[in-house]
């Protein structure tokens, strides 16, 4: 049976407080987050219902200019010189003012993710678990959104769309571990849009992907869709090679190539096809994959409810194909979190590192806490559910 | 408190010496000169707004001991990188070649601790 | 090939306590491999000691530096936040 509440919180509270760090791509996010200690925790599967209160939750991107990606050593830089600037801003505004005894917890991404990144972060969580005695968590980032989702939606026992710049997973939970039951064979779905956004040098605020939404929306020609390859393999789906495709197709677009017949008129040699509907196409044959895929594993699981979590997570066009083909499954339900929580958060950090140190994990050595660019989803032993 | 100090030796040099001159502007500032972005991005037209934090001043607007400490280390990085990176520049011309697979090795291992060896260190990655 | 390139760098805390939070924040991570480099951090007094040792000048460069930001992360941490 789990006992959410075997560790008292500190201080003779009525309540546990977290503090969440996350700094696994170009966004650092700082996070606090409140549990009150209740009752029914004591005994049975409620860990999707914490009762959360989420005191802070800051965010700084990275962003660079239109046409590039991150690197990984500008992207620590960004980290190391706003993190703790952010620590001390989450504190405030969560009106922390001693986080020596305030805090119970302190709770960093241990990965998967960027090496360098992740460390530039680990550094200052250290630093602050040493400074104030308080106790540190790694936490496992795909862990960190699927447990936000939960808590935010209420979502029980969803099967877990999981879709961000860095991974593409369809996963669900079963026995302690939340099982992968289909991914990418290649690049993630957010990566693919990123790079796309690049080829069309378009801008990276507030991001990519949202650009290309936008972009997306304004297509004037939804009723003849673009043809793209179409790849799913199995339970696995496969980017790269539509990526190659589409970019090839945008290349020849702006090089006025007008012996692609797909984009140019045989007649007229006026182009027929947008930078719009080339948007609209990408996302339109990704996400249909995305569903496919998403189906089959309901299928398996025999399960209706859906989760979608990481910053692909907030295009509202997935979320509404992903509605309708839960429709058609007996009365489905999707669940989604906006912008605050879909894209990379302090915040998750801090709930899913709550719910490991309720159960009596944390780091008892500090070489535990070395930083991890693999760190699958199924690696992570689940012990606040059932 | 006293400021930071370091020592460097090499087998053609016995030993060079790096102190912290605090009245030196370089040992001012916590925004160093080789600790900024990129060449790659600066040409890419990236402003910088991701500059250190200034250090921290008291009560009385003076900088605390350990907002100095930030400064001197800061200067002290920046003349060890140039010490160094004339050093490599000296190397290369004299070429005293490690073997090929050796420094092909040591430049992954460069890379993948500034980049933390990411397969494909320029993708995007959140 | 011998370790030959070294740096020893020395970096004075207000007190003893924060040069021994120093060590311990840095003390975990592998920096390079340790055919080309080795770093060792002591604290003595309220002094951090920082010794490396490498293979050439380029690989104690990028060492040195990489160890000079996660201390300069962690004197900031130290100033805003205790």
């Amino acid at each position: 049976m789990v006992n959410l509440n075997a560790v008292a919180p500190g201080g003779g509270r009525e309540y546990y407080v977290a503090l969440g760090l996350e700094g696994s791509a170009n966004k650092l996010g700082v996070g606090v987050v409140k549990h009150p200690v209740v009752g029914k925790h004591e005994g049975g599967d409620f860990s999707y219902d914490c009762e959360s209160q989420i005191l802070s939750n800051v965010r700084d991107t990275y962003i660079t200019p239109a046409g590039e990606g991150f690197l990984p050593r500008d992207t620590a830089r960004h980290h190391k010189n706003w993190c703790v600037r952010l620590i001390k801003q989450a504190l405030e505004e969560a009106g922390i003012q001693n986080a020596a005894k305030d805090l119970d917890v302190i709770c960093f991404t241990k990965g998967p993710g960027m090496g360098a990144p992740l460390h530039s972060v680990v550094v200052a969580a250290r630093t602050c678990s040493l400074l104030w005695g308080v106790p540190l968590v790694g936490v496992n980032h795909c862990v960190g959104h699927i447990e936000m989702g939960r808590e935010i939606t209420k979502a029980v026992d969803p099967v877990v769309l999981y879709v961000s710049g860095g991974n593409t997973q369809v996963i669900a939970y079963s026995e302690k571990r939340y099982r992968i039951f289909g991914e990418t064979l290649d690049i993630a779905i957010g990566n693919c849009l990123d790079r796309f956004a690049r080829t069309l040098r378009i801008s990276n605020y507030p991001s990519p992907g949202y650009n290309i939404e936008q972009l997306a929306l304004n297509c004037k020609k939804k009723d003849t869709l673009l043809e793209l390859p179409y790849t799913v393999k199995g339970m696995d789906l496969s980017m790269s090679g539509i990526l190659a495709y589409i970019d090839n197709l945008a290349k020849d677009l702006f090089r006025d190539n007008r012996k692609n017949r797909q984009l140019f008129d045989r007649d007229s040699d006026e182009a027929k096809i947008s930078v719009e509907d080339l948007c609209f196409a990408l996302q339109e044959n990704l996400f249909a994959m995305l569903v496919e895929i998403t189906e089959r594993a309901m299928a398996h699981v025999n399960s209706n409810q859906v989760l979608i979590v990481g910053g692909v997570g907030c295009n509202l066009r997935l979320q509404e194909m992903m509605q309708q083909m839960c429709q058609d499954r007996a009365n489905g339900q999707v669940h989604a979190t906006d912008e605050r929580f879909c894209i990379d958060n302090g915040v998750m950090i801090a709930h899913a590192g709550l719910l490991q140190y309720r159960m009596g994990d944390f780091v008892k050595d500090l070489s535990e806490t070395v930083v991890t660019q693999k760190f699958r989803t199924d690696e992570v032993y689940v012990a606040w559910r059932e | 408190m006293s400021v930071p100090f370091a020592s460097y030796s090499s087998p053609d040099l016995e030993s060079h010496v790096f102190r912290v001159d605090p009245t030196c502007p370089r040992y001012q500032t916590t925004d160093g000169s080789t600790t900024g972005p990129s060449p790659h991005v600066l040409n890419a037209g990236q402003i910088d707004k991701d500059r250190p934090s200034e250090p921290r001043t008291d009560d009385n607007g003076q900088i605390t001991t350990l907002g100095q400490l930030r400064c001197h280390l800061t200067g002290l990085q920046d003349e060890i990188n140039d010490f160094l990176t004339e050093r490599m520049e000296i190397a290369k011309g004299k070429k005293t070649k490690l073997e090929e697979s050796r420094e092909q090795r040591i430049e992954t291992e460069i890379k993948g601790l500034l980049d933390g060896g990411d397969d494909n260190g320029n993708d995007d990655n959140s | 090939m011998a370790l030959e390139h070294s740096l020893d760098l020395q970096i004075p805390f207000e007190t003893p306590q924060q040069a021994q939070i120093a060590v311990k924040v840095l003390k975990p991570d592998p920096i390079l491999r340790p055919d080309d480099f080795e770093v060792d951090y002591v604290s003595n007094g309220s002094v951090l000691e920082v010794k490396f040792r490498s293979i050439d000048d380029r690989v104690l460069r990028v060492g040195v530096s990489s160890v000079i930001n996660s201390v300069k992360t962690v004197v900031e941490a130290m100033d805003e936040l205790s």
